[in-house]
């Protein structure tokens, strides 16, 4: 069962997203800011993780920045969620070090595209290490 | 209101309809799973004319302008009225005709009536 940290601050975007991703099969954690992420992040070592962008403590970006910025945690796919309102949050977000970029509303079948390909990609990574 | 950028009003508009969107495909996918399939032609109406709130915030709110025009304010206020209050309509009937279901479902139902609150307090908002 894939491991995925879900970061978002709106309650019900919250519990919207986890429950979809938890009737597919994924075991979803939880962070609520920026800051808290960063941390399961390093405890928790998910398979991937989902990121709003707009966080409090500290924003999606800077998370997403201390996330790839740590050995530990720089293997993990990160996904970033942004308001379809921010025009250029796809090149800022590629430019913090995501691997991919998706707008709300979360078309599901189209951001579990994205979390399959990025966790092939990231199984593929680690089997080539191990060969 | 005024002096608020498109960007803002925009989010503003786009996280209820967000929650519009979420949870009646929450709905749909719940009901199908327990074969209520009476009910989902209603939720599938909700998450339509969510689409179509979606499509008015964003023509209305083009992204490259600056700041929000009064006049452009106006046309959004009287695009999402109507659809507005007919989900709301609906969705609150359907919360009513619920009353004893499943508490999961009323709560998901709930979140739609409120989101849907929001925005006619928009919609409605110095007409």
């Amino acid at each position: 069962m894939p491991k995925v940290l879900l970061v978002e601050d709106n309650e019900m975007n919250r519990d919207m997203l986890s429950r979809r991703l938890a009737r597919r099969g994924f075991n979803v954690l939880i962070a609520v800011d920026g800051e808290q992420g960063v941390r399961l992040a390093k405890s928790e070592m998910p398979d991937l993780i989902l990121m709003d962008m707009s966080l409090p403590v500290i924003d999606g970006w800077e998370a997403a920045r201390q996330i790839k910025a740590e050995t530990s945690t720089q293997p993990i796919p990160l996904i970033a969620l942004t308001a379809h309102a921010m025009a250029g949050d796809r090149d800022k977000a590629l430019q913090a070090g995501c691997d991919d970029f998706d707008t709300k509303p979360i078309e599901l079948s189209r951001l579990l595209d994205k979390i399959d390909r990025l966790l092939n990609q990231k199984m593929l990574t680690a089997q080539s290490r191990h060969t | 209101m005024k002096g608020e950028s498109v960007a803002d009003l925009r989010h503003e508009l786009t996280t209820p309809v967000n929650h519009i969107l979420g949870f009646s495909d929450l709905l749909i996918e719940e009901s199908e799973e327990r074969n209520l399939e009476a009910f989902i032609p209603v939720f599938r109406q909700i998450r339509s004319g969510g689409r179509q709130l979606l499509e008015s915030i964003q023509t209305n709110l083009a992204e490259e302008t600056d700041s929000v025009k009064m006049s452009d304010l106006e046309v959004l206020r009287e695009s999402l009225h109507g659809t507005v209050a007919e989900l709301l309509e609906t969705s609150t009937s359907l919360l009513e005709s619920l009353e004893d279901g499943d508490p999961q479902s009323l709560a998901d139902l709930r979140a739609i009536c409120e989101a849907l609150s929001c925005l006619k307090a928009f919609s409605v908002a110095e007409r």
